[in-house]
This record gives C-alpha cells, sequence and structure tokens, in this order.
C-alpha cells in the first residue's frame, strides 16, 4: 500500500459516565459504534484501529495543574481517552500513519490549566495535553489548534493564553447565547502571544455556507501566515442542525467540507449530543474525509432532499466578523502597542472560572512577567472555593516553553519564596513546562 | 470413544480416543477428494471400534477450497445500503443492484419499496444468469421489513429464484459482512448439501451412526445437519484443529505460541491459558470480509516439503507440492533437507541432502550450506512475520470498556511448541525465534485428528433488547421476543434470560448441564433518555461458550 491509512481510536468508556441522564452519557457513542461497526470501516485497509493505552500521571500534569490531587480529577476512563490521544500521536509522529482521528469520551476543551473539577463535561483538556505532548516528546513547535465544538474552547484558549507557538482559533455559536459565556474576538492572547488567540463567534442559524466562508477566509489565511508544523482541530460535532445543545446548522455533507478544509493532522473529538439521529453520521462523514474515502453518499438519515435553511443576516454576520478577525490578525502589531501601552515588564489579570458540573467558584489572579528573549514567566494565585465550603489556594509559577535560564531561575525564586510555613497557600506549584517537570508542595 | 478425522493437502489423519486415551492412529495421504480421504481413513480403522464411536468429527478444506475452485453457484445481491460508504466500494464478488429503501442506525426505516422498480432492476440483475438472490439491507438485525418485503416481491415475481435474507445469516452488524454471508451461504449452499447427504450415507452404510460434525473456525463442533444452514462457519476447519490439538496436547493454563509444521503448510496462532486468541476480522472469502469468529492464525503455504527454488537469485522455499514419494531420499532440495544438510535434525543421508542442494549452488556459486542456511533463514523470517501479524490481529480487535484495554496488556508469551507431521524433524529450526522453550508434544504429527477427535461444541447467545421498542432479539438465529415489562426488565433480567436460551441451545446439543460453561463476554446497559424522566434502557448481552476439550473423565 502506497498511501498510509488514517489512524482511528475509538474509546467510549461504555463503563463510564456523569450521571444516567447526563448529556455526556455512555449512550453518546453508542449509535457510533454500532454505525462504524455496520459500515464495517474497522475492515479496510484506508483505516487503522489504533487502541489506548493507560495514560501515566506526566502525561496530564505536563499541562495541568491538577487539585488537589489528580485522582479525585480523573477516574481510569480519561487515562485511557489520553492514552488514545498518546497512541494515535505516535503512530503519527513514526509516520504509520497519515493523519488521525480520536473519538473518545469524556470531552475536554472547558478544562482550564488549573483543574478542580468537571466544567462543562470536561475534567482534563485532552486538546492541551496532544499540544502538550507533540511539543516535549517529539518537539514540534509551531502547533495550530482550530477549535470547531459548538462552545468556546476557553480551557484550550486558557492554556495556551501566552504561548506565541500555539495558535488557536475557536469557531462557536457567539457566547451571549452560548455556554461558556466567552470567545469574543477581542479575546485576543496574552502581551507575548497577542494574535495567537482568535474567536469567530457566529450567530445563531449559520450553517454550511458561513463555515465555509470564515475556514476559506479568514482561517485558511491566518494558517497559511502561521505555517504550524501541525494542525489538530478539536472537533465538536454540536454545530449540526439537530443538536439538542447548539443553535448552528451544519450538516453532514458541511462536516466533510470543514475537515477537507483544514485538513489536520489529528482530529480529537469534543462534544456533540444529537447521539442517534446525527453524531454516528457525522463522525462518519469526518473520519471518511480523512480517510480519503467516498463520502457522497453520507447524510443525515431522512434528510434526501431537506435543505437546511440558513438566514441571511446570519451569513452576513459571519463575514463581517471573519474579515474582522483577519484584518487584526493582520494589524496584531498596531493593536498592541493599544492594549499594552500602559503596562511595563508584568501584565496582570483576574479570572473568575465556574464550574457548572461541580459547582466551583475559581478565583485567579495571574502576573506574567515578560522576557526580552523568551516567552516570559507566568504566577497565578488562585483561589478556589467548593460547594461543600472547603477553599483551596494555590500559587503556581510557570516557566515556559523554550524558557531562557534567567526566567527558569525567576520561576524557581518565585516557587521557593512561597514555600514558607506562613504561606497563605495549600499548594505550592511549580512548573516547567519545556521540561514537562513539576514539583507541587503541599503546605499542611 | 472418539473419532477424529483431519483432511490436509498431504495427509489425512484420523484417530480413535477411548477413555482420554488415544487407542488407534491412522495417517493416509490425501487424495484430491475429500469423501475418499474420510472413508479410506474410516476404511483402515478396525471395523468393530468404528462402529462403536460415540462421535464423529471432520475437519476439513471443503468449502475453502469449494470457494478457490469456482465451484460455488452464480448468484446476485439485492442491496438496501442507504446513506452511508459508497457501495462501489465495497468488496463485491457477485453481481448487484441496488435498491432506494434503506434502516438507519436506530432501525427506523426510510422510503418506500416500489414493487415495480425491484421488477425492473432484478430483472436486470438477471441478466447476468443467476440462479438465487441475496436480499440484503444496513441494520437489518434491527429491523428486517425492508429485506423481507422485497424478498416476498422477488419470489412472487420471479418463482424458482433461490432466496437468502441477510438478517437469516447474520443478525451482527457490518452490512459487508453480512453481504458477503449471505452470498457466500447462498452459493455453496447446495454443493454443501449435496457434498454432505452423500458423504453422510457412504458413512452410515459402514454402520457407524453416532452423531456427526464438522470443526468450526472457533474450535467448535456443528453438526452436520447445521452444515447447510451456516457452510462457511467451516473455513479454517483445518487451522482451528492444529489450535485445538495443541490445547489437548499441552498442560492446562500453558500460554505459548504454536507452529503446526505440514508437508505444504505451516499454521501459527497464540494460546493464552489454553485458550488460542480468538478474531472477529480477517477471515475473507473471494476478498470479501466473513462475520467470523475464528482463531487468530496465519496460515503459510510453505510448509516440510516445500522446495527450495530460486527467486529473483536468491533461494526460497516455493508454495509448490512436490510429489516426491520417499521425501527422506533428498532427492530434491526441501526445507527438511536443508534442515539435513545443516545437521538440525539427523533423519536421511546427509551426504543425499547436500547433493539435493548441488544444482543450486553451482548456479549461485556459493555453498551447499549457504544455501540450506539461506532457506532456513527464509522460513525463520516466515514464521516471525507471522507471529507478529497474529499478535497485530489481536491487538486490532476492538475494545470499548475499560476492562477490555486492561485485557490488552497481558503478556505475549515466549514458549513454543512445535506440532504436524514435520515438527519432530523441524523443531530445531524454530528454536533461535523464541525466548522461551520449545516443545514437541507426544503424537504432535496427529495434532489436527487430535483436536477434531476431542473438540466440543460453542454456540453463543447475543441479546439485544430496546424496552422502548419492548422487544428482545437474539441475533444468532434473530429470534425476536416481546418484553411484556419493559419498566421492570433490566441488566438482570436480560441476563437471566439470555442464560435461559442458552440452557436450552445446550440441551439441543445434548451437553451435559454441569458443562455447559456459559460465559458472560459483554453486558452492557444504556440508558436512553427520551420521554421525561421515564428512561428507556437498550441492553446487551453476549454468552459464549468458548471452546474446550471434551474429556471422558474430568481431569
Ligand atoms: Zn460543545
Ligand atoms: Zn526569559
Amino acid at each position: 500500500m502506497d498511501k498510509l491509512p488514517t489512524g482511528f481510536v475509538f474509546f467510549p468508556a461504555f463503563d463510564w459516565s456523569l450521571g444516567i441522564d447526563h448529556p455526556e452519557r455512555e449512550e453518546r457513542l453508542l449509535y457510533t459504534r454500532d454505525l462504524l461497526e455496520e459500515e464495517g470501516v474497522f475492515d479496510i485497509s484506508e483505516i487503522e484501529n489504533i487502541l489506548p493505552e493507560y495514560a501515566a500521571d506526566e502525561m496530564i500534569s505536563g499541562p495541568h495543574i491538577c487539585l488537589p490531587v489528580l485522582d479525585r480529577l480523573i477516574t481510569s476512563a480519561h487515562r485511557y481517552a489520553i492514552g488514545g490521544i498518546k497512541t494515535l500521536a505516535d503512530a503519527r509522529m513514526q509516520n504509520k500513519i497519515r493523519n488521525g482521528f480520536a473519538v473518545i469520551r469524556p470531552p475536554g476543551h472547558h478544562a482550564f490549566r488549573l483543574t478542580y473539577g468537571n466544567r462543562g463535561f470536561c475534567n482534563v483538556n485532552n486538546m492541551a495535553i496532544l499540544v502538550h505532548y507533540l511539543r516535549t516528546h517529539y518537539h514540534i513547535r509551531k502547533i495550530a489548534v482550530i477549535d470547531t465544538d459548538v462552545h468556546h474552547g476557553d480551557g484550550t484558549q486558557n492554556i495556551f493564553w501566552h504561548d506565541p507557538d500555539t495558535l488557536f482559533i475557536s469557531t462557536h455559536q457567539d457566547g451571549r447565547t452560548q455556554y461558556p459565556g466567552t470567545g469574543f474576538l477581542a479575546e485576543f492572547g496574552g502581551p507575548c502571544a497577542f494574535g495567537a488567540n482568535i474567536n469567530i463567534p457566529l450567530l445563531p442559524g449559520c450553517g454550511d455556507k458561513a463555515m465555509k466562508h470564515v475556514i476559506e477566509n479568514t482561517i485558511l489565511p491566518i494558517l497559511d501566515d502561521f505555517k504550524p508544523e501541525m494542525i489538530l482541530n478539536s472537533a465538536g460535532q454540536d454545530c449540526h442542525f439537530s443538536d439538542p445543545l447548539g443553535s448552528l446548522r451544519i450538516t453532514a455533507q458541511g462536516y466533510v467540507e470543514i475537515t477537507r478544509l483544514i485538513n489536520p493532522d489529528l482530529i480529537v473529538l469534543e462534544g456533540g449530543y444529537s447521539a442517534e439521529t446525527a453524531l454516528p453520521y457525522l463522525h462518519l462523514a469526518i473520519l471518511s474525509t480523512l480517510a480519503g474515502i467516498n463520502t457522497a453518499d453520507i447524510h443525515e438519515p431522512g434528510f434526501e432532499n431537506v435543505c437546511i435553511e440558513e438566514p441571511e443576516e446570519s451569513i452576513e454576520a459571519a463575514k463581517h466578523i471573519a474579515e474582522q478577525a483577519l484584518s487584526a490578525y493582520q494589524q496584531r502589531e498596531v493593536f498592541y502597542k493599544e492594549a499594552f501601552r500602559d503596562t511595563g515588564k508584568t501584565c496582570s489579570r483576574n479570572l473568575r472560572i465556574y464550574y457548572d458540573t461541580d459547582g466551583i467558584v475559581d478565583f485567579e489572579h495571574e502576573r506574567f512577567y515578560r522576557c526580552d528573549s523568551c516567552n516570559g514567566t507566568l504566577l497565578i494565585d488562585s483561589e478556589s472555593h467548593f460547594g461543600t465550603g472547603e477553599t483551596i489556594r494555590t500559587r503556581v509559577s510557570i516557566a515556559s516553553y523554550h524558557r531562557c535560564s534567567k526566567c527558569l531561575d525567576n520561576a524557581m525564586k518565585h516557587f521557593n519564596t512561597s514555600l514558607k510555613k506562613s504561606s497563605p497557600f495549600h499548594f505550592v506549584v511549580f512548573q516547567d513546562l519545556h521540561e514537562n517537570k513539576v514539583i507541587k508542595h503541599q503546605i499542611i | 470413544m472418539r473419532i477424529g478425522i483431519d483432511v490436509g493437502g498431504t495427509f489425512a489423519d484420523g484417530i480413535i480416543i477411548d477413555k482420554d486415551q488415544i487407542t488407534d492412529g491412522i495417517k493416509k495421504p490425501a487424495s484430491g477428494d475429500l469423501s475418499d480421504s474420510v472413508l479410506s481413513v474410516l476404511d483402515a480403522f478396525p471395523s468393530r471400534k468404528v462402529t462403536k464411536a460415540d462421535h464423529l468429527c471432520i475437519s476439513t478444506t471443503l468449502i475453502t477450497n469449494l470457494f478457490a475452485n469456482q465451484l460455488f453457484d452464480p448468484i446476485g445481491a439485492a442491496l438496501l445500503s442507504g446513506p452511508g460508504r459508497d457501495l462501489h466500494s465495497l468488496p463485491l464478488a457477485f453481481p448487484w443492484i441496488s435498491i432506494d429503501a434503506y434502516a438507519d442506525v436506530t432501525g427506523n426505516c426510510h422510503g418506500s419499496i416500489n414493487p415495480k422498480i425491484i421488477r425492473f432492476k432484478i430483472k436486470e440483475l438477471l441478466k447476468n444468469n443467476i440462479q438465487g438472490i441475496a436480499v440484503v439491507s444496513k441494520f437489518s438485525g434491527r429491523n428486517s421489513t425492508l429485506e423481507t418485503k422485497t424478498a416476498e416481491i422477488v419470489r412472487n415475481e420471479f418463482p424458482g429464484i433461490q432466496l437468502i435474507c441477510g438478517n437469516n445469516v447474520w443478525g451482527g452488524l457490518n452490512f459487508p459482512k453480512r453481504i458477503a454471508a449471505a452470498c457466500c451461504t447462498l452459493a455453496a449452499r447446495n454443493f454443501v448439501k449435496r457434498f454432505f447427504c452423500h458423504l453422510k450415507t457412504a458413512i452410515v452404510s459402514r454402520g457407524i451412526r453416532c452423531p456427526l460434525s464438522l470443526l468450526k473456525a472457533d474450535g467448535g463442533l456443528m453438526p452436520l445437519e447445521e452444515v447447510y444452514q451456516h457452510p462457511l462457519e467451516t473455513i479454517l476447519s483445518g487451522p482451528a484443529a492444529s489450535a485445538m490439538g495443541c490445547v489437548a496436547l499441552t498442560e492446562i493454563g500453558v500460554s505459548a505460541a504454536f507452529v503446526d509444521i505440514g508437508g505444504s503448510t505451516c499454521d501459527i496462532g497464540l494460546m493464552l491459558n489454553s485458550e488460542p486468541l480468538i478474531s472477529t476480522r480477517g477471515v475473507r472469502l473471494l476478498n470479501m470480509p466473513l462475520p467470523l469468529r475464528a482463531f487468530a492464525m496465519v496460515s503459510l503455504g510453505i510448509g516440510g516439503n516445500s522446495p527450495v527454488v530460486l527467486k529473483n537469485g536468491v533461494p526460497i522455499l516455493s508454495a509448490n507440492k512436490i510429489t516426491d514419494p520417499n521425501l527422506l531420499e533428498y532427492s530434491t532440495p526441501t526445507l527438511t533437507a536443508a534442515a539435513r544438510v545443516l545437521e538440525l535434525h539427523n533423519k536421511g543421508s546427509h551426504e543425499n541432502a547436500v547433493n539435493s542442494f548441488k544444482n543450486l549452488a553451482e548456479k549461485l556459486t556459493l555453498s551447499e550450506y549457504e544455501i540450506a542456511r539461506m532457506a532456513v533463514s527464509y522460513f525463520q523470517r516466515q514464521i516471525t512475520d507471522s507471529l507478529h501479524c497474529i499478535q497485530s490481529l489481536w491487538l486490532q480487535e476492538p475494545a470499548y470498556r475499560i476492562w477490555e484495554l486492561h485485557q490488552k496488556t497481558k503478556q505475549i508469551p515466549q514458549d513454543l511448541i512445535v506440532l504436524g507431521a514435520g515438527g519432530q524433524l523441524l523443531a530445531n529450526l524454530l528454536k533461535p525465534l523464541c525466548n522461551g522453550s520449545v516443545t514437541v508434544p507426544a503424537d504432535g504429527d496427529m495434532a489436527n485428528a487430535i483436536g477434531a477427535a476431542l473438540a466440543r461444541h460453542t454456540f453463543s447467545v447475543t441479546l439485544r433488547a430496546d424496552t422502548l421498542k419492548k422487544e428482545v432479539v437474539i441475533l444468532e438465529d434473530n429470534l425476536r421476543r416481546p418484553i411484556k415489562d419493559p419498566r421492570s426488565f433490566k441488566l438482570p433480567q436480560a441476563r437471566e434470560l439470555a442464560f435461559d436460551i442458552g440452557s436450552q441451545r445446550g440441551k439441543n446439543y445434548g451437553i451435559d448441564p454441569e458443562h455447559l460453561d456459559l460465559e458472560e463476554v459483554y453486558g452492557e446497559q444504556f440508558n436512553r433518555i427520551r420521554y421525561g424522566l421515564d428512561s428507556q434502557r437498550i441492553i446487551e448481552i453476549r454468552l459464549v461458550r468458548k471452546s474446550g476439550i471434551q474429556y471422558d473423565h474430568a481431569v
């Protein structure tokens, strides 16, 4: 065979759920399994079935700070989901597959760097873990993540906010009408990574036409300019017109087009809750597109001759935001001067992160120390209030990927000085992203 | 007393086992005809013994040969596929037509059956001179209405055409496999029926009146009467016999790789804790994938008698058989001769063995020893590749749940067991390939026949319950039963029902309830929340009676 196959990790975690009536339950991928089995895709040479392995702590604690302890956050289902991403990435990097699709549960793109529990169905961020693994294990520097879930990938945005080498582009339903309420164009990246975080919010009603326009006229030109070594896709199939949680109107053929245009190296599944009627056919559409199999006969059952309408004003709004996003990206240096005019060496911001599933509120104060010769250091003070009345205070000192030795020393210094007995923190953490090294200290 | 007969490419072996002891063994050269081979073995046994047999099992390559030699009936397929993969990309070995209506993943039907269009399309299909039509719809295990309706129209309009419906052959998922199974079953049915009726008459005329079985690809027995319905289950019967022989000839609980070296073939497999690995992928007929549970094994077309020939100036083993009556005279260079040259065994004259390589040596201006070494290392490479292939076949089996993945981390065994007619002479060739021990069990040369003699019935019960449709389906025979009280029908109730059906099947096979050994390999309840708080469920349960050794006296 002269053409490499498409790698496929399918791990529906049929023994894990967030609750019997939760949208994120075992049933979600049951019909996908059934359709893929029925279509016989596991028997064809274009697709290679790759089994997940059990992910070790280092896979997760690289990009994340899991509090209070990792094992309170994740189960073996998460470990296998993450292990599936790892085996898929390995297969891609070892040139055993040409591209790959990880259909795994649970999803991840709402999980932030500091993670205390479950928010938006996510505990840990599969995509961020993948980026971190590719960067630390395979030394891939420039990576683009395109998030096409109907929800803003706020967790992924948070984790790579200060990383100029990770281009994060999220298309999603406008935050004024959809969880988590963020993802506007103004969220443009930290001082060192300004313009590497691009949000393209879409109004309800946007479908294939709007999406195609956004990809062709904004995402592809930005990718052309950024020149990533690898393109990853956080694929949420909740943009489908039948999805109970989203209000966009993408069709199965629309997903074929999205996948064809973005042409990602690896795809990681995020959401998608039209479990029975659409999701299986969308997964088949995406997988077939990656594998170069004829997709002409793939459509939603019962929708042979139905045309999905897209309101003209939604399309117009999409065209407008697409144009704005591209021009903001092109003029990022001009805007940069404006945005960070009054800040000196240190930039700070406050975040309030709400965990809808677990009822946790986390207040974070972030201080970013700029550096002329590297991507700087980050200091995060977090105070997390649990529904149970418990509060956890954490200080995290982070040295960036490709940090200079001075910044590494500084980050270490921040860590060491916070270790005092009188320290107000329960946990003090030092994280060296570049070396994938974490020191976590609990103050009792 | 049990009789096992294995008919391979080179030999037909027979064995009689009485109270767990081998009392008689026969090895005859296989004649091209399966019936003749079976009967010649039976006739070589003392007739007072064979007439007293409790059971006779045959392992055979009949179905494989039927398809390899194109002896099957010409048939066609009418497909109801709907959205999904392009039908033209499926490996279909028969002419086919496509009909527009379809069932989706939930079993709901879309579109309607138009008798006029069907009549027109079937007429087109019949231009291919076919005798039968397989009607197969997507998801017909979930909803068989479309297949039934289409078949009815064809039956009325074209009497005399033989028909088979996909859901009656394979109720599980996998449309391409359902098509293949329906088509191949229809194409083989008449031949198989004729053949086994004839064989049965011949056997009965010898005063043998015990149950007759064939060995299935999963190492289980299939009563002769069922072979007419499910002929495909008996392909790969030969390798399955090797695997069962290996189980029978080793201690309980052994994990090892095994190689059965025959005259012109090698069967290679892996056994974990006395269970040969099973694969549901990889069995193909006419290049079409079949829905078969089979031992994950690789069969090579080379064995002890394979001649050493040159390919692009390199010595390799040829798949062509040689018809040398006295192999140990070494008048031709073979794998066995090469092993003799290198003194890996001491049967036959060393000088003759060396001389057999003389021509090749002159051609390549190398020594006879070097040629022999190259032939042996070619063989070793083939075996190593096969072992890797099996491992990856097994790893390719999908795992959907956490505990299934835990299973996969088991260590691949390091020991090697060598069986078959060539096992004694050639075991030393395999020593460098494994890190563990190499064992040649006593009677290993009759492993296949022993495996056939001692195999037991295998079967599975796959139950799928949908409380919304208030229906339970048993996929194996497409048996449907209503659920009387859907509200209280949960995993335990489904499990109980599956076990009831399983014991009933066991009883039909005459299995002692104490040795039923039904194992639940899958049991899952999926809650579907549709109408407020009224939770509906999909429940799936799979029980399997695995292959095993039938002992007269429990050990
Ligand atoms: Zn989503
Ligand atoms: Zn620096």
